[in-house]
């Protein structure tokens, strides 16, 4: 017999994370030049990248100057086993750019020492993503889900002289936090009453500079973790003797590491060199699931499924890139620019139920800008193509692994992300 | 020249970020709040960003200014506080003014950030009584950002893009409910869901045809923060003597926050130097108004043998009455006298009026929007200082204001006598104030 019912269900303390990331600019780089030059630009960063590389950088910026660019990225990640699924669906990412950089014309000592930067990436369809699969799907949540996310990021820069600049910002987004009690109204009608809040998470981003030497500059920079968490509880009550416990949907959907960034730049003639690498603190991470069902005081020892620990751990992202930079006319110069990094993956082999997949990843940039000069438009057009390969990589599970789990008995991964982006600034 | 501006334009109204409306009704900035928000005319400070986006380009200096306002709700039904919450933040923005060659060329953001939220989405039963305009639409981050370009020395245009953030998620819960001992339920959970963005776009033009007067046009576009929420609880319950498959399903479709669509003209008239008359008229699209009652429904099948569980009866879904709104038209008027006490310091007098006619029908069935007339009354000063330093080659101007809404009675006679709020008298006062310091460079 199948009956129909209905009840009361509250669901109290909804917090939808939309999670206050720089996904997107942690895992490509933040503006066209950064990008195409493998995530650089701690110390050779130029305009509204720098919001991002790194805000003391904003104090070289002598007029101010408004961005727009477009970036689009595509996935294409696979699981090869016996019960995986092959090629996976992947949304791929589309978003603008939209930057500015204002000098403050104070006068006295502080006269072109001042500089503020805001800098916006902003997907076309979300401002963040909360993606908490079963642990067993095979899913990429280290590289898929945290770019579709709102990146934030404004600072100021400060020029103290002697070729030292300081720089600080914050990078934001936000969370969703309230309620929704469902229950039947007067007429007998079932109604919903809803009461969310979006608020924000930030995360500092603290730079300095210094040009050390003629044509030499050094760059260091340090960004917050940011975390956004999902909180929903849900009670489930007047079910007649149906009785539910409390539902925990809770968990992490997006999550940064606090990272530092560290990077010699140094001009040979018409070349720029840089040469960096980011150390991100993912040991700090302690997974994104979290138990449905919580034991209460009065039963400690229940018998509610806890998820398994998922293993992370630090890693260090060298990077190296090249500008070459040549008069196209008197008024028009062209850069070519190129970058490596290579992305030590912070997941442990998934040798359990889970299947939290992720490579090491070889990432590939190139790009081209022109930029204008008087009597021109101050116009600036950049190009860039950035290519992240997956190396290869096999999970082999242990033998308490269902054998129907995607990921037995053994699982290859890999794949590509292919991002391209386009970007006009104008001074003004 | 003009046509680089307007790409800039385009690209700006894709994509730049901002969101909505503590602003339509409270006014934003300390100066636009305090001369009755009659300033579509004669704004080009931050608030311009929300007024009217052409005044950007009317700046003469890249211009910074942070403030606080506050504003406290008196509303009651039946002489009983509606303990609507208040609306506090830090209020400020931005003016970058240059040019693109000999194309004056500005950028623009403001902001309201409320000290407790960015925004709330709020929805309860149909027949609950809500100050519908009051208790959640003023819970809201205003961010807004736009760029202007003045071609001719007459005229100026400007455009952004507002952008609101809104909820669509589903979760699902599956796994094995102990009856016996609830806590020993093997459950677990996913959740998809995301936080989308919504856009819509405002646009204004200033033109002056005499040197004491402006002429400014604003449009901006409507908008609504909606949260769909989607829940699935799929698996067994354990009854000890028989283990019974079951399923229980919800689906939440709510509209909040809704934000009008609105058309301002209004002037700004200089009979002498000192003295500025505004009067704006807002066209605001009420007739468009989305309940903000949640669509829901909910299931529950449950494979029960005869006798081991009772379950109670299945309730309809939501039925949502229309709300009904019309729109209305909103007279404002300001004005503002700039008394010189010295060379250096100014002192700027200012006064306004706004009359806002109640865009919601009598509430005579089922639902309880509460609403009434608004007549607003401000006032408010401040000091504008000049060669204040080397460091400072330009202005600093301290500005404050206060603003008393008074809402007055209004009575709702229910068409049935047993009706579940009943009959109703709604009045109230709120209380606005803020204050802040700009530096204006020039």
């Amino acid at each position: 017999m199948v009956r129909s019912g209905a009840c009361g269900l509250v669901i109290a303390a909804l917090c939808v994370a939309g999670g206050a990331v720089a996904s997107p600019a942690e895992q490509f780089g933040f503006g066209a030049r950064s990008q195409a030059m493998a995530g650089v630009g701690t110390a050779v960063g130029r305009g509204v990248d720098t919001t991002y590389a790194n805000p003391a950088l904003l104090s070289r910026e002598p007029r101010s100057e408004f961005t727009f660019g477009w970036q689009s990225t595509r996935f294409v990640l696979h699981a090869d086993g016996a019960n995986a699924p092959g090629e996976l669906s992947e949304e791929s990412l589309h978003g603008t750019t939209i930057g500015v950089v204002v000098p403050v014309p104070f006068g006295g000592f502080l006269e072109d020492r001042v500089v503020l930067g805001l800098g916006v990436f902003t997907p076309s369809t979300t401002l963040a993503r909360a993606r908490l699969l079963y642990p067993e799907r095979a899913q990429f949540p280290v590289i898929t889900d945290r770019a579709h996310t709102l990146n934030f990021a404004a600072g100021a820069g400060v020029d103290l002289g002697y070729g030292i600049r300081v720089g600080a910002g914050a990078l934001a987004l936000a969370e969703l936090v309230g309620t929704v009690v469902v229950r039947t109204d007067t007429t007998g009608r079932v109604g919903t009453a809803v009461d969310d809040q979006l608020i924000t998470t930030y995360a500092p981003v603290v730079g300095a500079s210094w040009d050390f030497a003629e044509d030499t500059t050094a760059g260091l920079v340090f960004r917050g973790a940011l975390r956004g968490d999902f909180d929903v509880l849900v009670q489930v009550n007047d079910l007649g003797s149906l009785t539910v416990p409390d539902l925990n949907i809770t968990g992490v959907a997006q999550y940064d590491p606090a990272q530092i960034q560290a990077e010699v730049g140094r001009r040979f003639g018409a070349w720029t060199l840089a040469l960096g690498a980011t150390y991100k603190r993912w040991g700090a991470f302690d997974g994104w699931q979290s138990p449905t069902v919580r034991c209460p005081a009065s039963q400690p020892d229940c018998q509610a499924l806890v998820p398994e620990p998922v293993e992370f751990h630090d890693t260090v992202v060298p990077r190296v890139a090249a500008a070459y930079a040549f008069e196209l006319s008197a008024d028009a110069r062209g850069e070519l620019r190129f970058g490596y990094f290579w992305e030590p993956t912070p997941v442990g082999e998934q040798t359990g139920a889970a299947n939290y997949f992720d490579n090491d990843r070889h990432a590939l940039g190139v790009g081209y800008g022109v930029e204008l000069a008087e009597p021109l438009p101050p116009i600036r057009v950049d190009l860039v193509y950035q290519h992240q390969f997956l190396a290869p990589r096999t999970h082999q599970k242990n033998d308490s692994v269902a054998s129907d789990n995607p990921g037995a008995p053994s699982v290859d991964t890999g794949g590509h992300v292919m991002s391209t982006g386009v970007a006009l600034g104008v001074k003004f | 020249m003009a046509r680089r501006a307007w790409l800039a334009v385009a690209a700006l109204l894709w994509a730049l970020p901002a969101a909505a409306s503590p602003a339509d009704t409270f006014g934003l900035g300390a100066r636009s709040a305090a001369m009755g928000s009659a300033v579509s005319a004669d704004v080009r400070d931050f608030s311009a960003n929300y007024y009217n986006p052409s005044g950007l380009a009317l700046a003469r200096g890249l211009d910074l200014t942070a403030g606080y306002s506050y504003a406290a709700h008196a509303l009651e039904m039946n002489d009983k506080d509606s303990r609507v919450d208040p609306v506090r933040g830090i209020v400020g923005g931005i003016v970058a003014p240059g040019s693109i060659g000999f194309l004056p060329f500005a950028f623009g953001i403001a902001t309201f950030l409320p000290d407790d939220r960015l925004s709330r989405a709020r929805a309860s039963r149909q027949e609950d009584p809500r100050w519908v305009l009051y208790d959640n639409r003023t819970q809201l981050i205003f961010i807004s950002a736009n760029i202007a370009i003045r071609p001719f020395e007459w005229l100026s245009v400007g455009g952004g893009m507002t952008y609101l953030a809104a909820t669509r998620g589903s979760f699902g819960i599956s796994g094995t409910a102990v009856l016996a001992s609830e806590y020993d339920s093997q459950l677990r959970h996913e959740v998809d869901a995301d936080l989308t963005t919504q856009r819509y776009p405002e646009f204004g033009v200033t033109v002056r045809p005499h040197d004491r007067l402006d002429l400014a046009a604003v449009y901006r576009h409507q908008a609504a923060i909606e949260l769909d929420i989607d829940a699935e609880l799929a698996g067994t319950v354990d009854a000890s003597l028989a283990k019974v498959p079951a399923r229980y399903a919800l689906e939440s479709h709510t509209v909040n926050a809704f934000i009008p669509r609105q058309v301002v003209i209004g002037e700004s008239y200089r009979p002498v130097d000192e003295l500025s008359i505004n009067l704006d008229l807002k066209w605001v699209q009420w007739s468009a108004f989305k309940s903000p009652v949640s669509r829901s429904s909910t299931t529950l099948e449950v494979d029960v043998p005869p006798g081991l569980i009772e379950l109670p009866p299945n309730p309809k879904p939501t039925r949502v009455e229309d709300p009904g709104f019309s729109d209305r038209i909103v007279p404002e008027l300001g004005i503002e006298y700039r008394l010189a006490v010295t060379p250096d310091l100014t002192v700027p007098l200012r006064a306004g009026y706004i009359y806002e006619h109640s865009p919601v029908p009598p509430q005579t069935g089922l639902t309880n929007y509460v609403d009434t007339d608004r007549h607003v009354l401000s006032v408010g000063s401040g000091v504008v200082l000049r060669e204040v330093g080397a460091v400072l080659p330009g202005n600093v101007r301290f500005d404050t204001y206060a603003q008393l809404s008074i809402l007055p009675t209004r009575i709702t006679l229910k068409d049935s006598p047993a009706d579940y709020v009943g009959d109703y008298r709604a009045r109230g006062t709120i209380l606005n104030v803020g204050a802040s310091v700009s530096v204006g460079f020039e």
